[in-house]
C-alpha cells in the first residue's frame, strides 16, 4: 500500500519536472536558442535540411525551425494557460455561487452555461475573429467563452451535494458569515476536483488552440505558433517534411506531458482524501 | 444445534473475539449484547461465514447440528445459508435492489434455492409476507424498497429469511435503525418465530431488547464475554460491568438526572 | 406544572410549516406548533422519524423559515430578520446535531472548530485560540491536546463532546439538540447526559432535546411534547409523564419501550 503511495507520488513528480522544463524552455528560449531568431528572414536559407546549424532545418523564408519551435512554446504555452486559467476562475466561481444560492441565481447562471454547451467553439471562435480580427488575444477569449461551462457544471454538483450536510449547517449555526463559508467551506470542497480538470484540460486547450491557429483564426503571422507552423508548412510537406514533423511533435509532447501531469495529479489528490 | 467452541477471532494482527463459546439448542434464543467495538457482529458473521475482508478464525470451531462448519467446504456452507440459517441485517432496505421490486427480487432468491415454476414461487413469497402480518401484501411484491417504510422493509427481510424454515436466524441489530413502536412490534414478531422451533442468534446494543427475548443473554466488551445468564441473573449480576451497563440505560419512571 | 416564576427565553406561536413533495402534494411537517423555552430549563420532544420535529428544530436555529407562525427570541419575531441582524441573533441559539460525524469539517482541527464561533463575533482575537479552545475542551472534559487533532480520529463520544463545545463557546441561551445522543453507546450517552445536565445547571441555559427515545428525553427533561405527524399531541412535565400521559399516542409510545424489568404491552 505505501509503496504504491509512493509510487504515485513519483510519476506525478515525473511529469511535473518534464512540464516544468517545457516552461523553463519557453522562458530561456533565446538562451536555447543561442541567440537565433524565430522571425528574422534569411532568404538564401530557405527550406534547408535539419544539419548541425539548424537543427530542425529552416522554412520556405529561412526562419530557424528549432528557434520558431521553442519560441512558439511561449506562446502556446501562455494562451493555454491564460485559458484554463480563465476558465478556471470563471467556472468555479460561478459555478459555486449557482450551487450555494441556488434559485434565480443558479437558474440565470445554468440556463446561461446551457447556451455556452449549445454553441460550437470553433464557430464562435470564427464569429469572434470576424467581428474583431483573427488574433490569438481573440481566439483565447473565444475559447474561454464556451469552456468554462464544465467548470462551473462541476463545481455547483459538489457545492449542491455539501450544502445541506450537517457540518455546513453547523457552521451557518454558529454564525458564519456567507464570504467565509464561500470561502472556507466550499471552496477547499470543489478545488481538488477541479485542479485536476484544470491540469487535464491544459492539453486540450493546446490542441484547440492551435486548431484555431491552424485555420487561420488564431495566432498570425509572422507569429511562431505550432498550429500556424503546421499550416505554413502544409505546401511543402512533401519536399521539406520536417515544416510539419517538428511542429507537430512538439505539439504532441508537450499535450501528452500535460495530460499525464492531470492524471497523475488525481491519483495523488485521491490518496489525500482517504 | 449450534455450538460455538473457545472461538478467536482477529483482523490482521488485532483479536477481536477472544475465546468465544456458546451452546444454543433448538428453539432456543441467545442475545450477544455489548457496546461498539466489543466484536459481538463479528461472532454471527463468522458463523455465517461472512467475516469482512482481512478477518479469519484464529482458534476454535463452530458446530451446526454437530458438523464443523470452518472444516467442511465453501460450496456446504453456502448450501446452508438461505436453507438451514439465514441472517437479516440492521436495513434490509440496503440489502435490497433498489431498482427491482420487492417480488421480483423475492422469486429469485426462492428459485435459487429450490427449482420451482415462477408463479408457485410468487405465490409463496406472497404467503410469507402474509404471515409476517405485512397488510396489501401483494401490492408490496410490486413496490420497490424506497416505498416501504424502514418497518416494512425488516418485514419483508424476515419473510426472506424465514421462507425456507432455517432452523436457525442470525440477527444483526434487526429493530437498531427502527423506531419504538415499530421495533416492539418487529421484537414481537421475532420472538413468535419461537414457535416455529427456529433458534436465533441476535446481536443488538439494546439490553430492553434482549431481555425481552432471549432465554440467554451474553455481554461482552472489548472482544471478551464478561457475563452472560437469563434476565434475572443479569440483574441480579454482581459484575461491574454488567452494573455500569445496567444502570445506563434510561428507564422510563426511573432515574432523572434533574428535579 | 406552573411557568410563573419562570423566565421565558424563546417562544413559538402557531408555527407550521409545509413542504411540496415531489408529486405536487402538500406535505405538512409542522402544523400550528406552539412551545416555550425557559431559562435554564430543558425541552424534551419526542416522537418517532418524520414527526416533523427536526423541520422544527431547523426553524428555531434559524436554518428554515416557517410559512405561518412566529418564533419569538427574548419578545422579538426572528423569523422576519435577514442579514446581519439574523446572523447576529444566532449567538444566541447553538444547535448540536445527529451524527457526530458528519457535524465537523473534514479538513479542520478541533481547535478551529470549537473556536469558529467566537472568531465568527469576535470574541477572540485569533491569537487567543489556543487559549479559548483549551478552556472549551476543559469545560466538556477533553484532554488539552486534543486541540490540534482531526475530529475523525476520535471515538463518537468525543466527537459529540467536541459538538458540545461548538455549541456552548458563545454561551448561548438556548442550545437545540437533535438526537444528539442516539448514535452513541449507553455507557457514553450516560456520560454525555451527566455533562449537558452539569453545563446546564452552571450556565442556565435552555436546552431543546429531541429524541425518539420517551425514557431518555423523560431522564433529563424538565418538560416533554410528545409529536406526530406534525403535531403536538401532548404536553406534560417530565416527572408526571407515566402517570399523567393521557394521549393514546403517548401511552402507545410510553409502552412500546423495553426496560430490563418489565415487557411492554402495545395497544392493538
Amino acid at each position: 500500500m505505501k509503496r504504491f503511495k509512493a509510487t504515485k507520488y513519483a510519476v506525478f513528480l515525473t511529469f511535473a519536472v518534464c512540464a516544468i522544463l517545457i516552461i523553463l524552455a519557453a522562458v530561456f528560449a533565446p538562451v536555447l536558442c543561442a541567440g537565433k531568431s524565430p522571425v528574422d528572414a534569411e532568404l538564401a536559407d530557405a527550406l534547408l535540411p535539419p544539419d548541425s546549424h539548424h537543427w530542425f532545418g529552416t522554412d520556405q523564408l529561412g526562419r530557424d525551425v528549432f528557434a520558431r519551435v521553442i519560441y512558439g512554446a511561449r506562446i502556446t504555452l501562455s494562451a493555454a494557460l491564460a485559458v484554463v486559467a480563465i476558465i478556471f476562475v470563471l467556472g468555479t466561481l460561478l459555478g459555486i455561487l449557482a450551487g450555494y444560492f441556488g434559485g434565480i441565481m443558479d437558474a440565470v447562471i445554468m440556463r446561461f452555461s446551457d447556451m455556452m454547451v449549445s454553441f460550437p467553439g470553433m464557430v464562435l471562435a470564427i464569429a469572434v475573429a470576424g467581428i474583431s480580427g483573427a488574433s490569438i488575444k481573440n481566439a483565447v477569449i473565444a475559447v474561454s467563452f464556451v469552456s468554462w461551462t464544465k467548470y462551473a457544471r462541476l463545481a455547483r454538483s459538489l457545492v449542491a451535494k455539501i450544502r445541506h450536510s450537517d457540518y455546513v449547517q453547523a457552521a451557518v449555526v454558529a454564525g458564519s458569515r456567507q464570504w467565509y463559508i464561500l470561502t472556507r467551506y466550499m471552496l477547499p470542497a470543489v478545488l481538488p476536483t477541479l485542479v485536476v480538470t484544470a491540469a487535464t484540460d491544459i492539453g486540450s486547450m493546446i490542441l484547440e488552440l492551435a486548431g484555431l491557429s491552424f485555420l487561420g483564426f488564431g495566432a498570425q503571422p509572422p507569429a511562431p505558433e505550432w498550429g500556424l507552423m503546421l499550416n505554413e508548412g502544409r505546401p511543402h510537406m512533401q519536399t521539406a517534411s520536417w515544416l510539419m514533423v517538428f511542429p507537430g511533435l512538439a505539439i504532441f509532447l508537450v499535450v501528452l506531458v500535460f495530460n499525464f501531469l492531470g492524471d497523475s495529479l488525481r491519483d495523488v489528490l485521491d490518496v489525500r482524501k482517504e | 444445534m449450534l455450538e460455538i467452541k473457545d472461538l478467536c477471532v482477529s483482523y490482521g494482527e488485532k483479536t477481536v473475539v477472544n475465546h468465544f463459546h456458546l451452546k444454543l439448542e433448538q428453539g432456543r434464543v441467545c442475545t450477544i449484547a455489548g457496546e461498539s467495538g466489543s466484536g459481538k457482529t463479528t461472532v454471527i458473521r463468522a458463523v455465517f461465514g461472512l467475516l469482512a475482508a482481512g478477518g479469519r478464525v484464529t482458534a476454535g470451531d463452530i458446530l451446526f447440528e454437530g458438523k464443523s462448519l470452518l472444516s467442511g467446504s465453501k460450496e456446504e456452507w453456502g448450501k446452508l445459508r438461505g436453507m438451514g440459517m439465514s441472517m437479516i441485517f440492521q436495513d434490509t432496505g440496503a440489502m435490497l435492489n433498489p431498482i427491482r421490486t420487492i417480488g421480483s427480487q423475492f422469486v429469485e432468491y426462492i428459485r435459487i434455492h429450490e427449482r420451482m415454476p415462477k408463479k408457485q414461487a410468487w405465490e409463496k413469497a406472497v404467503s410469507m409476507l402474509r404471515r409476517m402480518q405485512l397488510p396489501d401484501s401483494e401490492r408490496v411484491m410490486k413496490s420497490y424498497v424506497f416505498q416501504l417504510s424502514g418497518g416494512m422493509r425488516q418485514r419483508v427481510g424476515i419473510a426472506m429469511a424465514m421462507t425456507f424454515q432455517p432452523k436457525l436466524l442470525l440477527a444483526d441489530e434487526p429493530t437498531s435503525a427502527l423506531d419504538t413502536v415499530t421495533q416492539a412490534e418487529i421484537v414481537r414478531q421475532m420472538k413468535d418465530l419461537r414457535k416455529e422451533n427456529t433458534s436465533i442468534l441476535m446481536v443488538t446494543h439494546n439490553l430492553g431488547v434482549a431481555a425481552f427475548m432471549s432465554d440467554e443473554i451474553i455481554l461482552m466488551k472489548d472482544g471478551k464475554i464478561t457475563d452472560r445468564g437469563d434476565k434475572e441473573h443479569l440483574l441480579k449480576s454482581e459484575n461491574a460491568y454488567t452494573g455500569k451497563l445496567l444502570d445506563a440505560v434510561p428507564v422510563l419512571g426511573g432515574k432523572r438526572y434533574v428535579s | 406544572m406552573s411557568h410563573e416564576k419562570e423566565e421565558v427565553i424563546m417562544e413559538a406561536k402557531h408555527v407550521t410549516r409545509r413542504f411540496l413533495s415531489s408529486d405536487k402534494e402538500v406535505f405538512t411537517a409542522c402544523s400550528d406548533v406552539s412551545l416555550t423555552l425557559y431559562k435554564g430549563k430543558t425541552l424534551g420532544i419526542a416522537g418517532e422519524s418524520g414527526c416533523g420535529k427536526s423541520t422544527f428544530l431547523r426553524m428555531l436555529t434559524l436554518l428554515d423559515t416557517p410559512d405561518k407562525g412566529e418564533i419569538l427570541y427574548r419578545g422579538q419575531d426572528i423569523t422576519k430578520l435577514k442579514g446581519e441582524k439574523r446572523r447576529q441573533i444566532r449567538q444566541h441559539i447553538q444547535m448540536v446535531f445527529q451524527d457526530p460525524s458528519a457535524s465537523f469539517h473534514p479538513k479542520m482541527k478541533v481547535r478551529d472548530i470549537i473556536c469558529e464561533p467566537l472568531l465568527n463575533f469576535k470574541r477572540i482575537s485569533p491569537k487567543e485560540k489556543e487559549e479559548a479552545a483549551r478552556k472549551l475542551l476543559e469545560m466538556v472534559e477533553l484532554p488539552e491536546d486534543f486541540s490540534g487533532r482531526y475530529p475523525h480520529s476520535m471515538s463518537g463520544g468525543q466527537k459529540q463532546r467536541v459538538a458540545i463545545a461548538r455549541a456552548i463557546a458563545l454561551e448561548p441561551e438556548v442550545i437545540v439538540m437533535d438526537e444528539a445522543t442516539s448514535a452513541l453507546d449507553v455507557s457514553v450517552q450516560k456520560n454525555m447526559i451527566e455533562l449537558i445536565v452539569r453545563l446546564q445547571k452552571e450556565k442556565q441555559t435552555a436546552i431543546v432535546f429531541v429524541a425518539h427515545d420517551l425514557a431518555l428525553v423523560q431522564s433529563f427533561a424538565h418538560e416533554i411534547a410528545v409529536m406526530r405527524q406534525g403535531e403536538i399531541v401532548e404536553k406534560l412535565p417530565a416527572e408526571k409523564l407515566v402517570s399523567d400521559a393521557k394521549h393514546p399516542y403517548t401511552r402507545m409510545l410510553l409502552e412500546s419501550g423495553f426496560s430490563l424489568s418489565g415487557s411492554p404491552e402495545i395497544v392493538s
